[in-house]
């Protein structure tokens, strides 16, 4: 049980990807011991000691690896030992072929196909390369034609079949992580994500002192729309004014959105920078003609983070800018105190 | 920001990758066939290269057909898994028709990753297992002892991972499912959700309680977008805790939840549990929030869209008329329940 804890433990401060890996790692270790240990016994028995040698250092050396990459090894370490690991497929691949007999070219597709799970995409396409090439090169001689015609389009055509698996797996994965950061319906920043990165922007402005600065903006009379159009209209609307807003920001300026039509962009620009950008989203926005021919207008607050303020305290000033745009008669922006 | 920025991007250029990916598997697939038929014909073994030339020509055929009668993706998926099972047959069959060439059974090591990359059927862990079992009885009076167990056990480790690359796939499938039909702020299911289940025909739903929060415009100019936020989360929280277990919670728009209900009797308990409760939670800064509710009950024959109207109507009146408040969408219906109860 205390060893499940330890594993646990490490588990934990892995990203995704990388408890994937440490799992498969610790799973390929397992199968290395179950399936080599009777080949390095039989080699023994048979007075081969160099292969059963060669075997047994297979095994110890991926069980070892596992069984650390399990219990002890953080993030750092994993992209480390994948390596290693397959280095070890590597380097066990080209030993069979080259000192055992013409048949434990069938190891290589097992070692191909293992690298798929522990390495990205691309690094598994070059290792599984290095297998073929080193294999073909050592097996020349004692191949025939047929052979090598056999043995090379059947692993290529294993290792790209891996390839486009492993590649699904891992898009699958990002979207599904990403899932939980971005807006479904217009792929803006979602809340989750604003919070985490306001707070890194205020510790970060803390040591560098950079302008940060908060605009905020809401779609005047939203409801009326959803309300006399129906949702559709009210969500294409929504879609194309963060397209429009987008196209006024740099790539490191985020919208996010915060459910609903309210939405956030995070700058570091200075106040007046910031009450451009705003004044420029405002005229974009009205300007720009809608797929639904509706007049769409926003009310905007900007508000410039104060030395020392509090998360609460800022985002609630740049909340009553925008409130003061909209008793104003909406489609302008206020700039907060 | 750095860690999240890019994130992003590299999903698309994945996305557009795979797109590419999979449409290349079929063509692969074709091609390999083809190159093994010329291989077969070159070495005499007509009967394997016939097979052969089969798979080179079913599968894209049949496909091709398909895609020209504009099949749904349903009748694709049938259709990829059927010739997926057909070119694990079709490679045992060569196999056995080819026995007099050295090594020719490695050709079932793509053929069950290939198997296991394009077919969604539950079965291809059974079909592949027959088909190396038939491999297997081939092999068995050609090979020695030896070659026959390397064969068996680095077969064995192939089949282990392509199920793990399948099953990994399936799981995640099922994730990015769940995860579409979900909002994100309060975990309950999102409109989306709720129009899959308007669209199905027959549905066994005899209530629907449409909830709405009193003020939340003001609540939301007043403390800020980001206390609004949390106002709508603690109602989701306090929903799913108080809903009778066979409710189905959904958020609707902005500050709407809708729920439906199995059950006549548990629509109207539930409304008048979360209704209670809503005003029982107390926020950081000693905010207090009240909810508008309205129930509209199944009569004969309507439909789950008009259901959600009548509550919708219903949860109108309540606001109508001084909010904080149940209102069921009919007298009728609401004396109904009360003599039922008594």
């Amino acid at each position: 049980m205390q060893i499940l804890d330890l594993v646990r433990q490490s588990l934990r401060d892995k990203n995704a990807e990388q408890q994937l890996r440490s799992y498969f790692i610790g799973l390929q270790g397992v199968l290395a011991f179950l399936f080599i240990t009777p080949f390095a016994a039989m080699r023994f028995f048979n007075d081969e000691l160099f292969k059963a040698a060669i075997d047994i250092i297979l095994v110890l050396g991926m069980g070892s690896l596992s069984t650390y990459t399990l219990l002890f090894a953080n993030k750092r370490h994993i992209n480390f030992i994948v390596y290693v690991f397959a280095s070890f497929y590597i380097l066990g691949s080209i030993a069979v072929v080259y000192f055992s007999d013409i048949y434990t070219v069938m190891w290589t597709y097992a070692a191909a196909i293992s690298s798929y799970f522990i390495l990205s995409s691309k690094q598994a396409i070059l290792a599984s390369l290095a297998i073929l090439i080193s294999c073909l090169i050592i097996g020349f001689s004692r191949f025939t034609a047929e052979e090598v015609f056999l043995v090379s389009t059947t692993f290529v055509l294993t290792c790209i079949l891996s390839f486009i698996l492993s590649v699904q797996i891992t898009h699958d994965r990002r979207v599904i992580e990403n899932h939980s950061f971005y807006d479904a319906l217009t792929g803006a920043k979602n809340r989750t994500l604003l919070i985490r990165e306001l707070q890194n922007a205020i510790e970060e402005q803390v040591r560098s002192k950079k302008n940060l600065s908060l605009i905020t903006f809401d779609i005047d009379h939203f409801k009326t729309i959803n309300d006399t159009k129906g949702h559709d209209i009210g969500d294409q609307v929504l879609k194309e004014i963060v397209y429009t807003a987008n196209s006024l920001l740099k790539p490191e300026q985020n919208i996010y959105r915060l459910g609903g039509e309210e939405f956030f962009i995070l700058t570091h620009c200075n106040d007046n920078q910031s009450k451009l950008l705003a004044e420029s989203i405002r005229d974009l926005v009205e300007k720009t003609p809608n797929s639904s021919d509706l007049t769409v207008t926003l009310s905007l607050g900007v508000a410039i983070y104060k030395q020392g303020e509090s998360l609460q305290s800022w985002t609630e000033r740049a909340d009553k800018a925008l409130y003061a745009s909209k008793e104003n008669g909406r489609n302008q922006v206020t700039v907060a105190a | 920001m750095l860690l999240f920025g890019s994130t992003k991007e590299n999903t698309l250029k994945l996305e557009r990758l795979l797109k590419r990916l999979i449409f290349l598997r079929r063509l692969i697939g074709s091609l390999y066939s083809l190159i093994f038929t010329i291989f077969l014909f070159s070495l005499n073994s007509l009967n394997a290269a016939y097979v052969s030339i089969l798979l080179t020509v079913l599968a894209p055929s049949v496909y091709g057909i398909a895609l020209i009668c504009k099949a749904s993706k349903n009748t694709l998926q049938h259709i990829a898994n059927a010739s997926s099972i057909i070119f694990a047959v079709g490679n045992v069959a060569i196999i056995y028709f080819a026995q007099d060439i050295n090594f020719i059974w490695l050709i079932i090591y793509p053929t069950t990753i290939a198997v296991y990359s394009s077919s969604t059927s539950r079965y291809k862990s059974l079909v592949l297992f027959f088909s190396i079992f038939t491999v297997f009885l081939i092999l068995y009076p050609i090979l020695p002892s030896y070659p026959l167990l390397v064969f068996l056990m680095t077969y064995t480790l192939v089949f282990t991972f392509s199920h793990l690359f399948s099953m990994h796939i399936n799981i995640d499938n099922q994730t990015l499912a769940q995860l579409a039909l979900k909002d994100s702020l309060t975990g309950l299911q999102n409109r989306r959700a709720l129009e899959m289940k308007m669209s199905e025909e027959s549905s066994s739903i005899e209530g629907v309680i449409f909830l709405d929060i009193d003020w939340f415009k003001k609540i939301n100019d007043t403390h800020g977008h980001i206390f609004g936020d949390d106002v709508i989360k603690a109602l989701g929280d306090v929903i799913l805790k108080n809903k009778a277990l066979s409710d189905e919670a959904y958020r609707y728009g902005g500050e709407e939840f809708v729920l439906t209900c199995k059950h006549a009797k548990s629509s109207k308990l539930s409304a008048e549990q979360i209704h209670k409760k809503v005003q029982e939670i107390e926020f950081q800064n000693g905010c207090h929030i009240t909810v508008s509710v309205g129930v509209a009950l199944k009569n004969a024959n309507e439909s789950l869209t008009e259901l959600i109207k009548k509550a919708d109507q219903a949860m109108y009146q309540a606001k109508q008329t001084g909010r904080n408040q149940i209102v069921f969408a009919t007298e009728l219906e609401a004396l109904y329940l009360n003599k039922r109860e008594s």
